[in-house]
Parts: structure tokens; sequence; C-alpha cells
């Protein structure tokens, strides 16, 4: 019986693993011939020289080719069309470290079946980049390869606390952290300081419930906290009252969630989970291919 | 106000009004629970305000309601009462005893008299008085008179309801030494008798008042009816008052099988008590008739029931016996038996055995020889009362002469009128004459006579002709032979020599000499009459149970009526005698001078209304609107109103790609509850029979809206007709002509039955709507399914193609087109296949397969696995038209 009940565990996981795939793999059939040019080269693209960019970046022999190429640090006003600095698309030896909440709080609606599928199919895509890909907060060091996706998943039960355990997050390296961020900012301000110091780029991806966004209760309802930390339930004599209120409240959540994420030059998504998880990575890999 | 008179019989119950305040405070103090929800943003909410506390409240409305239900509980139980009667007289002690005619003449307007026990018996019930019983005629359990009780008032209640009137008299007398016992024994303290206006014996029935405190009585209530049948054969109503207008009475006769088979009006005028009236009933209709009954009152004094004599008319047809089942057409047996055999009780043997048996009438067709001595016997019969109906043909022809069985004597030969050597044309039939016992019956124009035996003509054959054709000749002649009657039909009982045998009137000829005929009475004079069909009080007929006491009569016994002999039918089956009980009553007599002792009232009702009933049944019914409100306020009403939808049939939203992947049986939705499931249940049987014996494996069976789904997934789409369905849209009319245009094969049933293709005629609803719906669809031109047609063999080879009816026709596309590999795409049939598809086992009750039962329901399976293999594979099997051919030149 407990062969039984592991097998149909491990059919479920399985599963998670297999839309992983899916989301993953509908996502890169459009991602090949259109982002990756060439035969795998580094080099993505110029672009027009931008304040803050290195001199050492500036590819002298494209701009030169252009028309009003200016050497950046005279005094002349740089416009556009200038110098080209030449972008590559992925810094060979990226790291990229993962993480879901696996809090309470996720097991509302699907919302961990989705960061998990999210955060899976994101490694699929990053490993099949050739990007190494670890699990934040775990001992796993991080892997190459399409293959070791299968590591990535069965260790991602093992992913417990956002806490700087497990391996260390090396320098200019980036993390994603997938949760709902239902706490408030500070907390996660030290720790994404931390890292930030390091040099270590981020993205913070929230995913909420439609519910959790919109509150549709009506009538009286009592709230409890799903995560046992507050243990005064609030008894609610009318949701549709305070309804607008939480909505704003929500809204300067989210707002206040991205402003830090800023603040260390990290980004910020935020996906319902009716928003189909293909749309999801597909965004999420934008934002990562520049932020990179 | 309306509420002057309600009295509460437990007054103090109403004192626990006052609580009803106190549930209104309860209840506004604690509000409704609230539903819990564990939110994972709970930080968010928190220090929200939740300022808005009065919600918390139960609502007024709410109050008010709950505060009703206490109320009207409350209210009930105190059993209020509107309009209460007084008391009955004796206090509220003692036994109270309780007489009820229930003889023969108790049982019109039984009811009216059993309505006013029954209030009498609310009253006894507030004074908590127990009840004796006396029904004053002799039980059928045991055939005494007894008492019952005592008994409390509930109890009584119940043993009303088995008390019945009986076809037999009250015994007045019984009845009062049962009561004088009782007042012996118990301590009776009131007596009301409840009696039916009757008596059998005045004296009786003054002792048996001796005891009674109250008689219940009513002229308008008490007039039973008495049917009698005089000697001359006429009828005679008695009642016991007569009336202050003119009464229109109906009697009825029933066929043995309950039909009625004649009716008749009499007036029964104002005042008389008696009333006498003939019956003339055709021999036809007399002889089918059971029975005779007054409309109303229902009672068995006014029922009369026929005796066998009445309709026992056995005929026998003198003929080899393989004639019996002889299908010839041109044999005369079979038109003989046609014409008979659905009337009367037929058989055909030969004339040894024949003569035997009880029979009646025997027909001699010319076909059939007989020696002299059998001639003979023959005429022996007749004159012994027997009916003999001769047909002429061409043995009669030759040997007609000195044949000794004839009514008229013949010219030897026969008349011809059409053939070579005449010039002659076939003679119509003439009039029937007003003494020939035929008159009456309609004569055909259209029947011709091309041959026929002649009589030889003098002065008495006019006389004996029953029947003539148009040129005067008799065709038909009859003639008494001593008690017997002797009948000569000219020309033969088969085709050979005239169409006669096809007219209606040889049909209606043959049964009225029939019923002409003497019936057999020929039960033996020695044997008993068991009980056969016994009649209850009301004048029903059903068969004795084990438990009656009646007992077998003798024929000849005076027949008295009483629990040991009911009236009835006794005997056997074919032979039995009526006992009825009207002949056997003398007349009625009023119950009169009853003693100044004892008071009389009607039987009017005291209008006495208990209101609890009424009060708990609005209680439950507000209990009920508080529990949905209730259930409304905490949302659970959702989760109820999505348990009802789930109820609908399930059908999981199916992904293209599943659909694609896989064979799936659609149909569209109408919109119709019913009609929906029972396509969908259709469809879903269907889909296990084809999983079962084709390779085709269906996977499943969905709904469609042609306005929003994509129909391209479906091979075929099953479409039944309801009233309720909404015209298409644009959009689905679109769809839907893609669909057919893309190769689709969509079967429209218009589940009634029969489709007429034709527009205006035979116009049924379901092929109104067909043509409203399809108005903005291009249907091809559509023909009726030919007997080869590619359905007829897909799969299984079938002739027609039924579904929960048979017989209606199948349209087919005359000329599919070969793009769709000339398969038809349009299939339009009434015969409802979803039903009799159906596996369900309500709908299997649900709807019974018309007219064929199991069968029937294989072989609308069958059509369905062709209609799916003809949407699978196209003309793949139309192909194996040519297999014959290619079979035979491979051989040569």
């Amino acid at each position: 019986m407990i062969n039984l009940s592991k097998a149909g565990q491990l059919a479920g996981d399985l599963g998670l693993l297999l839309e992983a795939e899916k989301v993953a793999h509908s996502f890169m059939k459009g991602v090949h011939g259109r982002r990756r040019v060439g035969t795998g080269e580094a080099f993505w693209q110029f672009r027009p020289w931008q304040p803050g960019d290195a001199r050492r970046d500036i590819d002298w022999r494209q701009s030169a080719k252009r028309d009003g190429a200016r050497a950046p640090g005279s005094n002349l006003a740089v416009e556009h069309g200038g110098a080209f600095v030449r972008q590559t698309e992925w810094e060979a030896t990226q790291t990229v470290w993962l993480y879901r909440d696996a809090s309470t709080s996720m097991a509302f609606g699907v919302k961990k079946d989705y960061a998990e599928t999210l955060l899976l199919a994101l490694g699929i895509v990053l490993l099949n980049g050739g990007e190494q890909v670890g699990l934040l907060g775990t001992d796993l060091a991080p892997q190459t390869g399409y293959p070791s996706i299968q590591r990535l998943h069965e260790m991602l039960p093992a992913q417990i606390h956002l806490a700087e355990r497990g391996r260390p997050v090396a320098g200019r390296s980036h993390v994603v952290l997938i949760s709902d961020f239902y706490f408030p900012v500070e907390g996660l301000a030290e720790f994404c300081e931390k890292l930030a110091v390091r040099h270590v780029s981020g993205t913070l991806v929230q995913v909420f419930d439609p519910a959790e966004q919109s509150l549709p209760y009506e009538g009286r309802i009592k709230f409890e906290d799903i995560e046992g930390q507050d243990t005064d339930p609030l008894d609610v004599p009318q949701v549709e009252a305070i309804r607008e209120e939480y909505t704003q409240r929500f809204i300067a959540h989210q707002k206040a969630l991205e402003d830090m994420a800023r603040g260390f030059g990290w980004a910020f998504e935020k996906f319902s989970t009716d928003v189909k998880p293909e749309a999801a990575l597909s965004q999420l890999y934008d934002v990562l291919s520049v932020k990179k | 106000m309306m509420f002057d008179d309600v009295t509460f019989l437990f007054p103090w119950i109403l004192a626990a009004l006052v609580a009803v305040p106190v549930l209104w405070w309860l209840l506004r103090v604690m509000p409704p629970r609230a539903k819990t929800v564990k939110f994972p943003a709970f930080f968010l909410l928190k220090g929200l305000s939740t300022k808005i506390k009065s919600a918390a409240h139960t609502p007024w409305w709410l109050l008010l309601l709950r505060c009703l239900v206490a109320a009207l509980f409350i209210l009930a139980f105190a059993e209020p009462v509107l309009h209460p009667a007084e008391d009955l007289p004796g206090g509220s002690k003692g036994d109270v005893l309780i007489a009820i005619d229930n003889g023969w003449a108790s049982a019109g307007h039984w009811q009216e008299r059993m309505d006013k026990v029954r209030d009498t018996l609310q009253q006894i019930k507030r004074s908590g008085r127990p009840v004796i019983f006396l029904p004053t005629a002799p039980d059928d359990d045991d055939g005494h008179v007894r008492s019952y009780g005592p008994m409390e008032a509930a109890q009584a209640d119940e043993w009303l309801n088995r008390l019945k009137p009986q076809p037999w008299p009250a015994a007045h007398e019984d009845a009062a030494g049962v009561a004088q016992k009782i007042a012996g024994e118990q301590s009776v303290t009131h007596a009301v008798f409840f009696s039916d206006g009757t008596t059998e014996d005045a004296k009786e029935s003054r002792h048996l008042l001796k005891f009674m405190n109250s008689i219940v009585m009513d002229d308008a209530v008490n007039n039973p009816v008495i049917l009698r049948q005089s000697d001359d054969g006429n009828y005679s109503l008695e009642r016991l008052h007569g009336e202050a207008q003119d009464k229109p009475v109906e009697a009825i006769a029933y066929t043995t099988d309950n039909n009625i088979a004649d009716e008749m009006k009499v007036n029964f005028p104002a005042g008389q008590t008696e009333l006498n009236f003939k019956w003339d009933m055709l021999p036809e209709v007399r002889n089918k008739t059971s029975r005779l009954a007054v409309s109303d009152p229902a009672m068995a004094s006014a029922v009369f029931l026929a005796n066998a004599q009445w309709r026992q008319h056995p005929v026998g047809i003198i003929a080899d016996t393989t004639q019996r089942e002889n299908r010839n057409f041109l044999s005369e047996v079979y038109y003989l038996r046609r014409a008979l055999e659905a009337g009367s009780h037929l058989t055909i043997d030969h004339l040894d055995v024949l003569l035997k048996m009880p029979v009646s009438a025997l027909i001699l067709p010319d076909s059939t020889a007989l020696t002299a001595s059998e001639k003979n016997d023959l005429s022996k019969w007749v004159q012994d009362g027997g009916f003999l109906i001769r047909f002429a043909g061409p043995h009669l022809a030759a040997a007609g002469e000195n044949d000794p069985l004839l009514p008229v004597p013949l010219r030897s030969g026969q008349r011809t009128m059409e053939g070579a050597m005449t010039w002659e044309k076939p003679v119509h039939l003439g009039e029937i004459s007003v003494q020939s016992p035929l008159y009456g019956l309609p004569v055909p124009q259209d029947t011709t006579v091309t041959r026929q035996v002649l009589a030889d003509p003098s002065p008495e054959v006019f006389e004996k002709t029953w029947l003539q054709l148009e040129d005067g000749t008799p065709l038909m002649t009859g003639t008494k032979m001593d008690k017997g009657t002797l009948v000569l039909i000219h020309t033969t009982a088969g085709p050979d020599w005239s169409n006669f045998c096809y007219s209606g009137l040889f049909v209606e000829a043959l049964q009225r000499m029939v019923s002409l005929s003497n019936g057999i009475s020929s039960y033996k004079a020695q044997t008993t009459l068991p009980p056969l069909l016994l009649m209850d009080g009301f004048g029903k007929l059903s068969a004795p149970d084990s438990r009656t006491v009646a007992k077998p009569l003798l024929p000849g016994d005076d027949f008295i009526p009483s629990p040991q002999t009911p009236p009835g039918l006794y005997g056997g089956a074919q032979e039995f005698q009526a006992y009825n009980l009207g002949d056997a009553l003398p007349k009625m007599q009023a119950l009169k001078d009853i003693p100044a002792s004892v008071t009389v009232e009607s039987y009017q009702k005291t209008g006495e209304v208990d209101l609890k009933q009424t009060l708990l049944k609005w209680a439950l019914l507000l209990l009920l609107l508080d529990t949905l409100a209730t259930l409304r306020l905490r949302g659970i009403m959702v989760f109820l109103a999505l348990m009802l939808c789930n109820a609908a049939p399930a059908q999981a939203a199916l992904e293209a790609k599943d659909l694609a992947s896989g064979l799936y049986l659609a149909y569209i939705e109408t919109g119709d509850q019913d009609a929906d499931r029972t396509s969908y249940d259709g469809l879903t049987g269907l889909s296990e029979v084809i999983s079962q014996r084709t390779t085709a494996k269906v996977k499943g069976v969905v709904a469609l809206n042609p306005d929003t789904d994509n129909l391209a997934y479906y091979p075929v789409i099953y479409w039944p007709m309801t009233e309720r369905q909404q015209n298409l849209t644009m959009t689905a009319a679109n769809n839907i002509q893609n669909y057919l245009s893309q190769g689709g094969i969509i079967l429209f049933d218009t589940r009634d039955r029969q489709f007429g293709g034709e527009e205006g005629q035979k116009s049924t609803p379901g092929a109104r709507k067909l043509r409203e719906l399809t108005q903005s669809i291009e249907i091809p031109e559509l023909i009726e399914a030919p007997k080869d047609h590619i359905l007829t063999r897909s799969f299984y080879l079938l002739d027609n193609f039924p579904g929960r009816y048979d017989g209606g026709t199948l349209w087919v596309e005359k000329e599919p087109s070969p793009r769709h590999d000339a398969i038809t795409s349009v299939i339009i049939g009434a015969n409802d296949w979803a039903a009799a598809w159906s596996k369900n086992e309500n709908d299997r009750s649900r709807f019974m397969i018309e007219p064929g039962g199991e069968r029937q329901r294989e072989m609308a399976y069958r059509f369905g696995v062709n209609l799916v293999m003809v949407a699978l594979t196209g003309n793949y099997k139309a192909d194996q038209v040519h297999t014959p051919y290619i079979l035979q030149r491979l051989g040569q």
C-alpha cells in the first residue's frame, strides 16, 4: 500500500514536471529562430549607446559604420544613432537561482502548483539555454544541461524556507523568487539587500489567486489567517463594505514590493493564477533576458 | 369577523404565545453564523474597519418569519375549530352507540352518510368518549349482526373507513338484540342511528329505535332505487320517495369487459315512485350486454345482471377441420370465418362433432357435401330449434331440386349474368323489405352478383325473401322449420359467384342472423352453481375472495339475498345464472312513525372545520422558507445551486484536442431538459453498443450548442425536435450549413411517430418545428430512404429503421454530393431513436417501446450502429453493391 501511494504521489509529481515541460516547450517553440540568431554565439544585438554603458562594451567598428558616431565622453550630446553597444544574449556562466514559496498561504487555490510549474518551466528553458540553474535554499549545486531538470524536480520539495541556508549564492548571479509575498515588505527587503550588495540581481514574481485580489465574498464572513500566525479571526459583517479598501491595500502592497525591487535594480512581476502559465513564462523570460 | 366562532380545544396551549416575544429577543441577540474563510492575505485585511455591525443581526423580516412560525405552531396545537358544533347530549361520560344502516338501501349516497358519521365522531372525540359501532346488516365475514367497540374515536375513524354497504337487507330485529346486549354490558349514555330511511319490517325497526336517542335520516339522502325486469321483458324502476321535480335517469348497458353497449335515458316524473320503461335493444347489442345499471345512484339494487342465455350464441361452420386456418382467398370458409370470428364463439368442424356441441347456429357452405343421413340429422337439429344458414354454389345448382333443406324450391341450374353467351350485366343488390329480419341494415351500392340459383316462382317465395336483387329475384330466403329457422343465400359465400362476401352487409347479415338464433342454456338442472362473480353493495362485480361465506346455489332455489347468497353470477364461466338483488326485493317501505323519544336529525353537515391541519401546513411552509432564507444568508445557496447544476448530465468541458482525437457522438441541446437528458442517455446507450459490437470506440457524448460550439469534430449529430427549442441564430445556421457542406451528417428526429415530407399536409408538431428551425438552413432535396439505401446495410442488414416507434418514414438526401462520398448529409425521421437507445433504467420504464418491445429496441440499436458506420466509413459498404457481379464474373 505504501508503494502504491508513493507511486501515486510520484505520478502526481511527474504530472507537475510534465506540465512544466509542456509550458516550457510551447514557449520555446516560439523562441526558436527569433531569439537565437546565428549558431548559438553570444552575440545578440547592437543597440545605441546609453549613459552608463561601459566604454569597453562599445563596438567601435559597428559604430564607425554608422553615421554620427561620437566618442562617448566627448562634450557633444550623444544623439540617437551614435555609438553602438554590442550586446550578448547571456553571459555564459550566469547562474540563476530559483525559489518558490512553500508556505501554507500558497496552498490557497492553485497557487503552489502554479508556482512550481512556473519554476520548473523556467528551469527547463534556462537549462536549454545553457544556463546554470540552482535551487535557492537547498544543498543542490547549480545544474547544467536539460536532463538536470529531473534533479531540480526531485529537490524541489526540499526547498522549504527562504533563508540563507543551503548553497551560498555567488556574486553576479540571478535569483528568481516566486511567492505570494503576503508579509510585510520590510522583511523581504532585508533579505534582498544582502544579496544585492553582492551584485546579485533578482526578479520577484508574485503569484496570487484572483480571489485574493478582488475579495469576491459577500455578506458576513469570518476571515482566519491561513498561516495560523494570527489567531484572532476577523469578523467582517459585510464584505462588500471593505472590498474597496482591501483592494487598495492589495495594490499598495504590490506597489511597495515593486518599489522595493526597483530600489535594488531588481524586477517585479505579478501573475494571477488565471493567467496561463505559458503567458507568464513568456513574460518572465523577457524580463530575465533583459535583466540577466 | 370570520373568526368569531373559533373554538380552541386546548386553549391552555395558547399561553405559550407569551413566549413569542422572548423568541424575538433571543433571535435578535443571536445573529446567523458567519461563513469562515481561511484567507492568505490576512495581514492585509487586518485592521480594516468592521464598522457596520448592524448587518450581523438577523434581518427583521427573518425574525418576523420565525416568530410567525412559532405562533402558528402554538395555535395549531391548541386545535382551533371553526364553527364548532354543539356537543353531543349525554355529557362527557359513558359510551356512544352509533348504529349505521349498511344494508342494500344504504349504498346510494353512502358518502354523505359517512361524512355525517365522521362529523359526529369529531364531536365525540372532543369529549373523549369511547364509541361502539353497530352496523345493522349482517356481516359478510360470519353472516351475523354484531357490534364493534368500544373504541377510541381515533380508532373509530379507521374502522369507519373499512365499513361498506352490503348487498343484502339490514336486519333491524337482530340489531335490536345486539343493542339490548350492549345496553346491558356497557354504560351507553347516547345512542344515534344513521338510517337509510327504509325498513324491512316496521315492527322490527321500532324495536331497534327503542334503544336510540336520535335518528339521522333525510329524504334527500335516503332515496334508494331498484331496477327490475318484468316478465314481459320491460324494465321498471322503483324509488322510495317521489321527488319534487322530474328527474332524468340514465340507464346503461355494459358489455362483459365493461364497455358501454347501449344507453337509455328515461324521465322519472315528479312525485312518482314507480316507472316502467321499454328498452328495445338491437339483438346483437342485447347479445353483448352483460348487465344494465342506473348511473346514479350506484347501488346493487339498481344493477340488473343478464343471464348467460342472453349472449351465448356459438356458431358452427360445417367444413373440414383443415379449413380452420385456411388463408385461401377463394375459399368460402375463409370469408365466413372472417365475418364471424370477431363477434361470436366460432367452431369449424364436421357436422357430427358440431351437433354434439351446444351451437345455436350452423353455417353450411356449398363446398361442404353432406350425405343423406347427415342431411337428415341436420334437418332434425333445425326442427329442434337450430338456425341453419346455407350458401348456394355449383353443388347445390347441380343437385338442388330434391334437397330437403331448402326454404324455397329451386330451379335446377344456375343463372349466369355475365359470360360469353349472355348479354346480361351483373346485378346489384335491391332493397330489404320491411318484413325481413335484416331490415335496417345498409345495402351497399357496389355489390353485384354474377351467378345465383333461382327460386321456383311461387307466391310464398315473396314472403320468404329476406334480401332481393335489383331485378326482384331473391338473394336470401328464409323460413321457419318447426322451432328452427332455415336460411338460404342464393349465391356463394366466397367470391366465385359474386362480390357479396366483400361487402359489409355480408358481415352484418351473418351477425344479425346469428343473434337471431336461440341462445344456448344448457346447464344441467341438477348441478350446483358455485359463486362466479359477486356483487358488492355498490353493484360492482368481483370474483369471490377466500373469506367469503357465500355458498353455491341450486338452480330453482328461491333467491334470498344474504351474506351466504349475495347477488351476482353463479355457475361456470360459460354457463351461469344471474341472481339479481332487484328481483328478490319486495316493494320498499319507508321508515315511519319514529317514536317521540327519538330526536330526528338531518344529514346536513355541521360545517365544523378543523383548522389544525391548515395551520400546520402554513407553519411548515414558512419554516421551509426560513431555511432557504438562512441558507441564502450563509451563502450555502450557491453550493446548493451548484449541486443542482451538477445533477444535469455531467459534461466535462472537453478540449478541442481531445475531441479531435477520438470518436464522440453529439446531439443538439434543445433547452428542454427532459429531451436533452434523453438524448444524452440515448447516445450513451448507443455508444456502449457501438463500442461492444464494432471496432469503433466511442469516447463520449457531447451536447452541442450550434451557436457557440465547433461542430467539425463530430461525424454525426443527433437533433431531436422539441416544442421549446429556440430558432437558430445566424451564426448557428451558418455553423450548421458549414458542417453539412463539409460532409457532416445530421439525424433530425421529429419524435412524433410520423413525418410527412410534403408541405402543409399531415403537418405534425415535430415536422412544423423542424421546418421552422431549418428555415435558414439549405436542406437538399429529400426522398424516402430506398430499400437498398446504404443505411440498410452499412453494418447490419435492416428493413426499416425503428426507434421508440416503428413505421415512420425515413427521409434522406436525393442526390448526395459526390464530394461527400455520395453519402446523405441529412436524415429525417420521426421514430424517437434516443428514447429507444437509452439504457438508463428510468428511461426504460419511461419509454415503452411501441409496439415491438425488446426486439424493436435491438433493431433501433442496429439502426444507430448503421448510422454511425455510415458516418465513419462513408460509401465503403455501398461499393459492395457490385459484389454479386464481381463474384459472377470470377466464376466465369
